[in-house]
């Protein structure tokens, strides 16, 4: 188990060396010179020039690349063209912000598609699952950005139960002391009530808009491989058996048909991590999918750099994650 | 199965009530009942704010307009009907208290005020400002063009003369100096903080000022913190040589969804939003509980037609255009009826406008003529390009292409990225552009057409008039205003003639606040709020 890890670990160098290479070309093909966003449209040519010097934009491509793996070797991701900051900087303190709402939504998409699924396969062609298909197909068909807006409109605006969309604490209330950088769970540990009662509600109308998007392909996945399950053979002998259907359910058919959805999962993750920005944008999240959106606009190579290194790195070890649960879940997956 | 059923459901029971027994209650969603603290929705981030070498962007310099200050500042006046405007062309002192000009109008002296410090407590002297034009000029800064277009070329032109006392020297008179003095380009620093930082790597000490002014302001207000992303936070500046300012502590919230920053502004979440669509004006200004301010400004809107390239090298072509544009029609349904028609490339509130030479109008017949007689009777097609993200140019460049389309020219519309779309403009690379960015804040008709029209710069069209050359550089730098008068009538005439640009709108600046937020001055130099005026009733 450990060799198969460090084996998968060390697959990580150069799969993301293969990242930089691609992503330090194309962040250079794209065209745009983030000079120009950087100095006011008076600077002159020469200021331009010597800014353009500075960051080292200058240099041959295979100079500047070189430079900066030697810089992300040594922990130092080069300063973000837009924000001035360091990028590593940058990225952790929005990683958590985004991590939080991301696990939020993962688990009230989990709690709520996986007994959706499994519900819609043991009741199959009733009113349960048409209501899990239609959910699915609003899900998948409604644009995450509107169901933002039309939440804010009818939760904050017209029923007042939820506060503004101001991100992750409201204006008016200290965040708590840094523990682990997830606001709800600090606030809890350090017993903060009211930043516990004002991070929550913050997260909640976010969590749900993005668990409603990633709800459909694993309440589908749950009740597909559910269905395959409880049509298998042995669980026709098992009911042969006059087992209560209770433990035909959930402790045969389920532990079969899990392991798919826990494939999903990782890939829904992966999704969310993506499609967060879109509902960070709405919700003032101070997250990763806004500042790779800005980065993106005003062609930040190194944020962008920075960004691709980090996901890459997230959807590697991801699976990896992915993998070792198959081993511990399914005693016919040996490593 | 019955069990199983009787699991499933309690578990969505008690989920659905947990989630519930959350929210309710959360009733606390107008937080806003204090009166020492403003909460403003921004759509962005500040970035670089090293106030002499910053970007283009307006939340910025919006910041650096209030934690800084100048040797002089634009004068608040009251108008007939009685409200407030920082005007654009009088100066009174800022941290001079006063300044006088030679007789012959090459040097002016500024006697600073007693007393003076910055925001940590050092003493601000002459020393200061003298140290500040040095790093100006070798930083070559932005402002270094206004100065050296203002006949002051190096900084060997600021003199020291004692701790209270400092005197700038023109080369020529002219009266152009002041008009970009009052700005953040000419920010007076701390030696004491911003030295220090001051290296062989670094000598102008940019990577701390772009990143922080703590201890270096001096303006009404002081950075408190900075989170990247999230918000920034303004304090009062106890040590601000003026009136202070009224409310404590300005909170500004990024929030990047204009639809977001309308219903917190209408729920009372906040209490200015800024840049807001101007579709959701008209409910905002039927709204008891929202003030709309509404100022024209000099910000111009037009599309560029670069004149060196086919077929807009054409002056009958550029002409045929402006005639098939339908004006009425954008302002009404792009600007919402926000916006005056913009005819004269010097924007209406400038010295020196002149409308009386535009003879464009929406005449698709006059169009057709005009593409024949300039050899195009079938028309051509071309490409429209227009920053991403911008929903004046995007709403325009539909109204252009269904217009154009009845005359025979085909546009492709193409949004460009932020990047792509400024390297492209400063180039000059841009061939049919939408263009709404640009205010002259020297309010003066020739800085407007020297850097607009004469300059490499910012003349993005490329055009090129040997008559109109020569009269910008005869009469920018000049005391005769007789002659600057009737030659600036004369730039126009001839520029609307040979239509280098369609000439759209210049829009309101329109700020919406809570009625219960008072004291805004407008500042038609630049738009930026002063937040040191406002406060909460």
């Amino acid at each position: 188990m450990i060799s198969f890890v460090a084996r998968r670990l060390l697959l990580l160098v150069p799969v993301l060396l293969g990242v930089t290479v691609v992503t330090f070309t194309l962040t250079r093909i794209i065209p745009g010179n983030p000079i120009d966003l950087m100095v006011s449209p008076l600077a002159d040519a020469e200021t331009r020039e010597r800014i353009a010097e500075n960051a080292g934009l200058n240099d041959p491509l295979w100079e500047q690349y070189f430079r900066y793996i030697w810089g992300v070797v040594n922990g130092d991701f080069g300063d973000s063209f837009v924000t001035s900051q360091p990028v590593l900087d940058d990225l952790t303190s929005r990683f958590m912000p985004t991590f939080e709402l991301t696990l939020f939504a993962m688990l009230v998409a989990i709690a709520l598609a996986v007994p959706l699924g499994i519900a819609s396969a043991v009741w199959r062609g009733t009113w349960i699952d048409h209501i899990s298909r239609l959910l699915a197909v609003f899900g998948v068909a409604m644009p995450v950005f509107w169901v933002s807006l039309v939440a804010i409109y009818v939760f904050f605006f017209l029923l007042h139960w939820l506060p503004a969309p101001q991100g992750r604490i409201s204006v008016v209330v200290a965040p708590p002391d840094s523990i682990t950088g997830l606001f709800v769970v600090d606030s809890l540990l350090s017993g903060n009530w009211p930043a516990l009662r004002s991070s929550f509600q913050s997260i909640l109308m976010p969590a749900c808009v993005l668990a409603f998007a990633a709800m459909a392909p694993l309440a589908r996945m749950t009740r597909a491989s559910m269905i395959e399950a409880l049509e298998s053979d042995y669980t026709r002998a098992a009911r042969a058996m006059g087992l209560p259907e209770r433990s035909i359910v959930f402790r045969h058919a389920l532990r079969n048909a899990i392991l798919p959805v826990i494939t999903m999962i990782a890939i829904v993750y992966g999704y969310l991590l993506g499609g967060v920005v879109l509902v960070e944008n709405v919700f003032a999240w101070p997250g990763l999918g806004r500042y790779v959106y800005n980065a993106i606009a005003s062609s930040d190579y190194p944020a962008l750099q920075g960004f691709i290194l980090y996901s890459t790195t997230v959807y590697v070890l991801l699976f990896l994650l992915v993998d070792i649960l198959y081993v511990l879940l399914d005693p016919r997956v040996r490593i | 199965m019955r069990s199983f059923c009787n699991i499933l459901r309690r578990g969505a029971f008690a989920l659905l009530s947990g989630v519930l027994a959350a929210s309710v209650g959360a009733v606390s969603a107008l937080a806003q009942s204090d009166r020492n603290t403003l909460v403003v929705a921004v759509s962005h981030d500040l970035q670089n704010t090293d106030p002499t070498l910053t970007s283009g962007n307006t939340a910025t310099w919006e910041f650096l307009t209030n934690v800084y200050n100048w040797l002089i500042d634009y004068e608040v006046v009251t108008l007939d009907d009685g409200t407030q405007i920082g005007d654009a062309n009088s100066f009174v002192g800022g941290l001079a208290e006063s300044f006088e000009w030679n007789e012959d109008g090459t040097t002016v002296t500024f006697r600073m005020r007693e007393g003076l410090k910055f925001s940590n407590g050092d003493p601000l002297t002459a020393e200061a400002v003298k140290f500040t034009f040095d790093r100006i000029f070798d930083q070559k800064g932005v402002t270094v063009g206004n100065m050296a277009l203002a006949e002051v070329p190096d900084k060997h032109h600021v003199e020291l003369i004692d701790s209270d006392t400092i005197a700038i020297h023109l080369d020529r008179a002219n009266s152009l100096l002041f008009g970009n003095m009052a700005q953040a380009g000419n920010s007076i620093l701390n030696p004491n903080v911003v030295g220090p930082h001051m290296t062989d790597d670094d000598p102008y000490a940019h990577e701390f000022l772009k990143v922080d002014s703590r201890g270096t302001e001096q303006g009404p207000y002081r950075m408190e913190s900075w989170d990247p992303g999230n918000q920034y936070v303004l304090v009062r500046n106890e040590n601000f040589h003026g009136e202070p300012a009224i409310i404590e502590r300005i909170v500004f919230k990024i929030i990047p969804d204009p639809a977001s920053r309308l219903a917190q502004l209408v729920s009372g979440a906040v209490d200015i939003a800024l840049e807001l669509p101007t579709i959701d004006i008209p409910a905002l200004e039927a709204n008891p509980d929202i003030t709309v301010h509404r100022n024209t400004s000099r910000t111009i809107a037009y599309i560029g037609m670069n004149n060196e390239v086919a077929p807009f090298d054409n002056k009958l072509v550029r002409q045929a255009v402006s005639y098939a544009v339908p004006y009425d029609t954008i302002i009404e349904s792009v600007m919402n009826g926000y916006a005056i028609q913009l005819k004269s490339p010097i924007p209406l509130g400038t010295p020196g406008h002149a409308d009386q030479f535009f003879v464009y109008e929406h005449n698709l017949e006059k169009a057709k003529e005009l593409l024949v007689e300039a050899g195009h009777p079938d028309g051509f097609s071309t490409v429209f390009e227009i920053p991403i993200g911008n929903q004046e140019a995007k709403e325009t460049a539909v109204f252009l292409k269904q217009s154009l389309a009845q005359i025979g020219v085909d546009i492709q519309i193409q949004e460009l990225p932020g990047a792509a779309y400024f390297e492209k403009i400063q180039k000059h690379e841009l061939v049919f552009f939408f263009t709404n960015f640009w205010i002259s804040i020297n309010n003066d008709p020739y800085y407007h057409v020297y850097w607009k029209f004469h300059h490499s710069c910012c003349n993005y069209a490329n055009y090129a008039n040997a008559e109109v050359d020569k009269l910008i550089a005869d009469n920018t730098i000049s005391t005769d205003m007789a002659a600057q008068e009737a030659a600036i009538t004369e730039i126009q005439r001839i520029i609307l003639d040979e239509a280098p640009w369609v000439l759209l709108y210049q829009p309101q600046h329109i700020l919406a606040m809570r009625s219960n937020v008072k004291g805004y001055v407008y500042y038609s130099a630049d738009n930026f709020t002063r937040y040191q005026y406002l406060y909460i009733e």
